[in-house]
């Protein structure tokens, strides 16, 4: 059994945490060789324009309404899919979602956390981001994950006051 | 005594242990038991645990299918892991007993064809619902209000939203790891208390679940880590 009881393991995690974002700071800038990864990166596909409504257009309530079956679906599969149906069940042919699609998720589950206290949306929070750690992410996403970064540390420190 | 009324349905866990033992302690056994295959979870600690709960000593390493046979109930064993199969609702049919315990695989929802055989499956659910439905909903509660619950309902298709018959909030107990030992505890000692009038007969009908609720789903290690701390401060 997976063993998370100790003392150290909330600092070993914030620690691990820290050189992610430290390492993502100094990457932080526009680099030619991603100049196809960033220069679209502000049209999402079509789960992460879903979200990106969502997320402008909904009070926390709606929105957990919106994403409660996109959340259902990632606990289950553990990734997320670029086009989906409207239980967000992969529909044929669709690719793995991007890291736009990860991101955009990360920035609904982050409101709902922070509006409405949501426990449920930030476990899955850290899990979303945890994939992310594992990706690489070039400028300008990264500065967006930063501050996803910042704000899933603010919210466990909060969870556990 | 045996309850002729009540059967158990039991895959290897602690949970199954704790109810065993539990059933045993309180001469609550029912008649007949399911034993579906699977691994047994391999104890590492203490031999006897006291506790405070349903007034025995659990023995964490005490197979469920041993405290059964050594209290004579009749065993059915099946060799199939997957508690949905053919082979599970044939035997579930064939039993006389109306009620079944439930202590099948964790994470598993039962199905329709199951379901559909004339009897009723009570499950005693790690956490107060509505509020808290789903996995690891105990250790949610924990980092909200500081306690861990359980709620005994009938089961049907989706994730604890059956017919509730009674729930129940706990403290946590100082050094009683939770996974392992408390949540199979309190469930099992809810169970005791809502077998007492089933064995007399009065079978409770159950409130079905108006409020929406909340599922969640596996907490992130993180998230436990935090609960376990909340727990060492309430506790110190």
């Amino acid at each position: 059994m997976f063993d998370c009881s100790g003392a150290d393991f909330l600092s070993a995690w914030k620690d691990q945490r820290r050189e992610v974002k430290d390492y993502l700071k100094s990457t932080s800038y526009p680099n030619p060789a991603d100049y196809t990864v960033w220069a679209f990166s502000d049209e999402p596909p079509n789960t992460g324009k879903f979200l990106a409504e969502a997320y402008k257009n909904q009070s926390p309530g709606h929105l957990a309404e919106s994403i409660e079956k996109l959340a259902v679906r990632y606990e289950a599969k553990k990734r997320l899919y670029s086009a989906r149906d409207s239980k967000y069940r992969k529909i044929d042919n669709a690719s793995y979602a991007s890291i736009i699609d990860y991101i955009i998720s990360g920035e609904c589950l982050v409101q709902l956390s922070k509006e409405i206290g949501s426990l449920k949306h930030l476990s899955t929070l850290v899990k979303l981001v945890d994939a992310l750690c594992t990706e690489p992410i070039s400028y300008p996403l990264s500065v967006r994950f930063i501050d996803l970064l910042e704000v899933e540390d603010w919210l466990v420190s909060n969870a556990y006051q | 005594m045996l309850i002729s009324d009540v059967a158990f349905l039991c895959a290897p866990s602690y949970r199954s242990r704790a109810y065993a033992q539990a059933l045993r302690a309180n001469n609550l056994l029912p008649s007949q038991a399911i034993c579906i295959e699977g691994i047994e979870p391999n104890w590492d600690g203490a031999e006897t645990i006291e506790t405070n709960f349903s007034g025995f000593t659990f023995k964490p390493n005490e197979f469920a299918r041993k405290t059964l046979i050594n209290s004579d109930v009749d065993i059915i064993d099946v060799s199939v892991t997957d508690v949905n199969s053919k082979e599970v609702i044939e035997e579930i049919a064939n039993i006389n007993a109306s009620i079944i315990i439930y202590s099948g695989p964790t994470g598993v929802l039962l199905r329709a064809p199951i379901l559909n055989q004339g009897k009723t499956f009570l499950h005693i659910h790690g956490g107060v619902a509505p509020e808290y439905r789903g996995s690891t909903a105990f250790y949610f509660s924990i980092l909200h209000e500081g306690t861990l619950g359980a709620t005994a309902l009938y089961l049907n298709e989706k994730i604890d939203t059956g017919p509730i018959i009674k729930h129940r909030s706990y403290l946590p107990e100082l050094g009683l790891e939770i996974d392992r030992v408390l949540d199979p505890l309190v469930r099992a000692d809810l169970l005791i208390d809502v077998l007492h009038p089933i064995s007399k007969g009065l079978i409770p009908e159950g409130k079905v679940q108006e409020a929406a609720g909340t599922t969640y789903h596996v907490i992130h290690p993180v998230l436990k880590n935090l609960a376990l701390r909340k727990v060492s401060e309430l506790l110190s």
